[in-house]
């Protein structure tokens, strides 16, 4: 295990990221004292994206778990796998991130089952530490790690909700969609696509949002507004690129995809 | 065809005729090809001779030139024979000048290809509605001929023939045989008549997009404004235009397309500028302002709201357009007329279309002061408008303004509302707005005491397998309410009911398949976990032994609406025992309500009866959001069992609430204690495939209709209506212990 290098774990490029009041700074103070860091949002309004720009900031290497329902605590902390030799223990991202000082990012953290996310609590308290029993070792986390969780609070389900020992263990931010000024920022940078039409695009987009509750479970995101200013950079026309991006992907609903074309008609005249 | 044709001698014996003839005979040959005239005179002398006096020539001669226009060829030969071969040989020959005066309508709806289809469509009502009473002879009138040709310009304008042959067979089908209803189906002065004529018409109706607009509103300006439609068919709202008030839009029922502007466009159009209204308008003061002050003050501020909307979608700007009249600028002569209307219309197009036509120089004035105001300054507002207004009127007023004869073809744009929200009078409203709102109210049909205005459902008519348009009218009220203690009572009485019931409850857990992982028994083997195992194994450490998976059902979403039948037939007392149906159904009902509140679901409870088509009586005892409380109980405990069971609507209107839960069962549980009757219907098969075709739209909408039936000879019919989904339950004592029984056996 000494040859591991966690510095593949590091983003090497800067990503985009428009900041959209202080949550930088926010973050930042967070990451200072190691508090774990809860965060909050729509899909699409850029979660990922802001851990992982924070993380090149900071110079620090993150590892990121998509989790699911069948995640289990040892998908986490790490098990005993076969080898030639008989049996070789292997390192969870958790304890991965834990024993070389990585931010560990649970991406969409409420889909795993609550008692799963229990293993996590010795880390993210005054202990900072973690018991991998089936090894045998009491984890001490590097000086350098960090816990970030996301999820999407109004997707999931009352079902899926995570356990109140379990959120009163982060502090927390709140992200949303940008306001039209900066999401049309983030739309003409990110898929180059001029600002007239990324103005307008955001304006679409904001009626689609319009809708949610209406038929719509979520309005189009930042995400695939970028994807229709990139179809449109690449010469599918705006009306199209809209409906392949923006309409088609999150409404079956004939009436609601009606709807949305007019909308398209209203804004692109 | 030949000088001799053109100038031949009429051969008549009537003097009135040739008067008649005398003074027509030169607009007939100015409009008349020579073939055209030469029919013309053969009508006129072929009437003439039929020994039916002069009348029907006078009118021929008045009225067939305007025809022969419009038809062409062939086209007055045609008529006269029509005439002669259906009508005059008939019971019916008295209606021949009404029939031939009805083409003054008629040539203004049809086109010129369409006479055959028009005199088929004649042809097939009269031959459908004149009839013989011994079988021989076709002896009596058409009772509805003339009602019918009354209303001919409005039923080819607004029907297409396909839709004017379904509203005319269902007058036959229900009418045939009553002379007096038949008339007044035909001449569209009954509500049936005209419910049935509004599903037929051409064009968009309203309802069908209202979902559209709804999201429309929603997602372009997060408006939540209630639509509500008004019918521009019946006269007296001709002149209505839309308008927005405490929060909802009034709005024409239904468009057609317009200038190439697709009907939900023009809806579109319509609540966009109404919008625009409510953003950018704020009423001034009108108290010292002149009508036509007004008039222009509205023209300059229609114009600025929707410059200030298109801003946001300029795709509305093209619409609008699209909608605008097209005037020539020199069709109204301002000598003689007043050419206010005219002259805003032009105004309007100049102010919203930069391409316009118009030279007029005050006109291109007043639209570059406009579009200098728009782009110069930074917030404009409803002065703005007026003080525009004013001055343009000041500049281009003439005498002949307030002449009675205004200039009004097509100077209105139809998606402009009436602008109310931009004027406010100090002093009382002018009488023509009250006047208006009177007429409004006339238009509603009058209901003694109902607060609530009724539903209205259709009805399934067996016999003609089609609905009958908004045939029953279903009133929904809160059931009343006493002594909430009764039904406590009624549950004490039943406690090892309810202990028994707890026990089965709590086994109650159903839906929604879960993988259980980690078990010691299982479905499945589940490798990752038993691979784990083997290496623990390995490795020394424990194994653990649970490493199978199962199934099992977790979360239950389920919505129920329990409707009570409460007809008269419930005050029956249950042999054997001394209490009646409905009592031993309150003790069902309540064990029901407790047990499905500590299940948890999302539970409704309804009563209905029914006095005749015109009331249904549908009663709110527990609603889906409401809570097994005392109030629910106290309306519970005052159940009463009156009138007669007109099931269809009631499933039908409690199917319009079930549908709107969001949950992925649906279940209606219909409890009744005999087959669905009224006494407006004599044949009980009626009632009964009309509640089994409610059943079916139900089943089609995704709820699971169930009936439990208390009659001992349901089994005659109750299949007919709901298929396999029923119980009877022949033992009514225990209908306490078997309904929450079968419930959960339904939901398990």
């Amino acid at each position: 295990m000494g040859n591991f290098d966690i510095n593949q774990f590091k983003v090497r490029e800067l990503p985009f990221y428009q900041a959209q009041s202080n949550e930088v700074e926010l973050y930042t103070a967070a990451y200072q004292s190691r508090l774990p860091v809860m965060i909050k949002g729509p899909t699409g309004c850029g979660k990922s994206r802001f851990i992982e720009h924070m993380a090149h900031q900071l110079d620090k290497p993150i590892i990121t778990v998509s989790c699911n329902e069948d995640i289990t605590a040892s998908d986490l902390i790490g098990r005993f796998l076969l080898d030639a030799n008989g049996t070789r223990w292997v390192d969870g991202p958790l304890t991965l991130a834990a024993r070389h000082g990585a931010i560990c990012y649970l991406d969409e953290v409420v889909e795993a089952r609550q008692d799963t996310m229990v293993v996590i609590h010795s880390l993210t308290d005054h202990r900072r530490e973690l018991m991998l029993d089936k090894k045998g070792e009491l984890l001490k986390a590097h000086p350098d790690f960090q816990l970030v969780i996301s999820y999407n609070p109004g997707y999931q389900s009352l079902m899926k909700d995570l356990k109140q020992s379990t959120k009163q263990r982060f502090v927390a931010m709140d992200f949303d969609f940008a306001s039209e000024e900066l999401e049309t920022i983030i739309v003409t940078q990110e898929s180059g696509v001029d600002q007239d039409i990324a103005a307008k695009l955001v304006q679409f987009a904001n009626t689609t949002r319009a809708l949610v509750g209406h038929g719509l479970d979520e309005g189009a995101s930042t995400r695939l507004l970028n994807y229709a200013g990139t179809l449109i950079v690449g010469g599918v026309d705006v009306r199209d690129a809209c409906q392949m991006a923006m309409v088609k992907p999150i409404t079956d609903d004939a009436e609601v995809r009606e709807t949305m074309q007019t909308s398209i008609e209203a804004i692109f005249g | 065809m030949t000088k001799s044709t053109q100038f031949r001698q009429l051969h008549c014996a009537f003097d009135s005729v040739h008067t008649e003839f005398n003074k027509q005979i030169e607009t007939a040959r100015q409009r008349l090809s020579p073939s055209l005239l030469d029919e013309y005179y053969d009508g006129v002398e072929f009437f003439a001779k039929i020994g039916q006096g002069p009348s029907i020539s006078i009118t021929f001669v008045s009225m067939m030139y305007w025809v022969g226009e419009h038809f062409g060829e062939g086209s007055i030969k045609k008529i006269t024979d029509f005439s002669y071969q259906t009508i005059t040989r008939s019971p019916n020959k008295d209606f021949l000048v009404d029939f031939l005066l009805s083409f003054m309508e008629v040539i203004n709806h049809a086109k010129a290809d369409e006479l055959d289809e028009y005199l088929a469509f004649i042809d097939y009502h009269l031959a459908k509605t004149t009839y013989s009473v011994h079988g021989i002879h076709v002896t009596h009138s058409s009772p509805s001929f003339k009602a019918l040709l009354s209303k001919i310009g409005m039923i080819l304008g607004r029907l297409d023939y396909k839709g004017a042959y379904a509203w005319v067979d269902y007058g036959l089908r229900y009418f045939k045989r009553h002379p007096d209803q038949q008339e007044a189906f035909f001449s569209l002065s009954t509500s049936d008549s005209r419910a049935v004529f509004q599903r037929q018409r051409k064009g968009l109706l309203f309802v069908d997009v209202e979902r559209q607009l709804y999201l429309l509103q929603k997602s372009l300006w997060g408006k939540d404004y209630v639509y509500a439609s008004y019918s521009s068919d019946f006269e007296r709202l001709q002149f209505f235009r839309p308008y927005i008030k405490d929060g909802t839009i009034r709005l024409p029922d239904v468009y057609n397309e317009l200038n190439g502007v697709s009907p939900l466009r023009r809806y579109l159009a319509l609540i966009s500028h109404l919008i625009a209204h409510q953003q950018f308008t704020k009423a001034v003061i009108a108290d010292n302002l002149s009508p036509h002050q007004r008039l222009f003050a509205e023209v300059f501020e229609d114009a600025r709201v929707e410059y200030l909307s298109a801003k946001r979608y300029p795709g509305l700007t093209s619409i609008w357009r699209n909608l605008m009249p097209e005037l020539d600028e020199f069709d109204c002569d301002e000598t003689k007329q007043s050419g206010v209307k005219h002259r805003a219309s032009i105004l309007s197009r100049a102010l919203i279309d930069d391409n316009h036509p118009y030279k007029n120089a005050d006109i291109l004035d007043y639209a570059a002061r406009f579009k200098a105001l728009m782009i110069g300054k930074e917030n404009t507002s409803t002065e703005d408008s007026l003080a525009l207004g004013i001055s343009f009127l000041a500049k281009t007023k003439k005498a002949s303004d307030s002449l009675a004869d205004l200039y009004f073809d097509n100077t209105e744009a139809s998606y402009r509302d009436d602008n109310r929200m931009m004027w406010r009078f100090i002093e009382r409203e002018d009488e023509g707005e009250k006047l208006f709102i009177a007429e409004l109210y006339n238009d509603m049909e009058p209901v003694a005491v109902e607060a609530i205005p009724p539903r209205y459902y259709d009805e399934w008519d067996f016999f003609h397998k089609s609905y009958k348009p908004d045939w029953v009218s279903v009133y929904e009220r809160l059931h009343s309410h006493s002594d909430p203690s009764k039904i406590d009572e009624l549950l004490a009485r039943h406690a090892n009911l309810v202990k028994q019931l707890k026990r089965v409850l709590d086994l109650l857990k159903p839906q929604n398949k879960k993988r259980l992982r980690y078990q010691e028994e299982g479905a499945e083997l589940d490798l990752d976990i038993a691979l784990r195992s083997v290496i623990d194994f390995k490795n020394g450490s424990q194994p653990d032994t649970r490493i199978n998976s199962d199934f099992e059902h977790d979360s239950r979403s389920v919505s129920v609406l329990l409707l009570l039948d409460l007809s008269e037939s419930l005050n029956d007392i249950v042999p054997g025992t001394n209490r009646s149906i409905l009592e031993l159904l309150q003790e069902a009902v309540s064990l029901l309500g407790w047990a499905v509140e500590q299940l948890g679901d999302n539970f409704a409870i309804a009563g209905f009866n029914s006095d005749t088509r015109e009331r249904v009586m549908y009663y709110h005892i527990k609603g889906y959001s409401e809570h097994w409380d005392d109030t629910v109980k106290s309306r519970l405990a005052d159940l009463k069992a009156e009138y007669s069971t007109r099931m269809g609507a009631a499933i039908r209107h409690g199917a319009h609430y079930l549908d709107l839960q969001q949950s992925d069962k649906k279940l209606m549980l219909i409890l009744t204690d005999g087959e669905p009757s009224d006494i407006d219907v004599p044949n009980s098969k009626v009632l009964i495939k009309d509640t089994h075709k409610a059943v079916q739209e139900c089943q089609q909408k995704g709820m699971y209709p169930y009936c439990i039936s208390l009659d001992n000879k349901a089994d005659s019919y109750i299949s007919d209506i709901f298929g396999s989904h029923y119980s009877v339950i022949d033992r009514i004592e225990s209908l306490p212990k078997e309904l929450p029984k079968l419930f959960m056996s339904l939901t398990k």
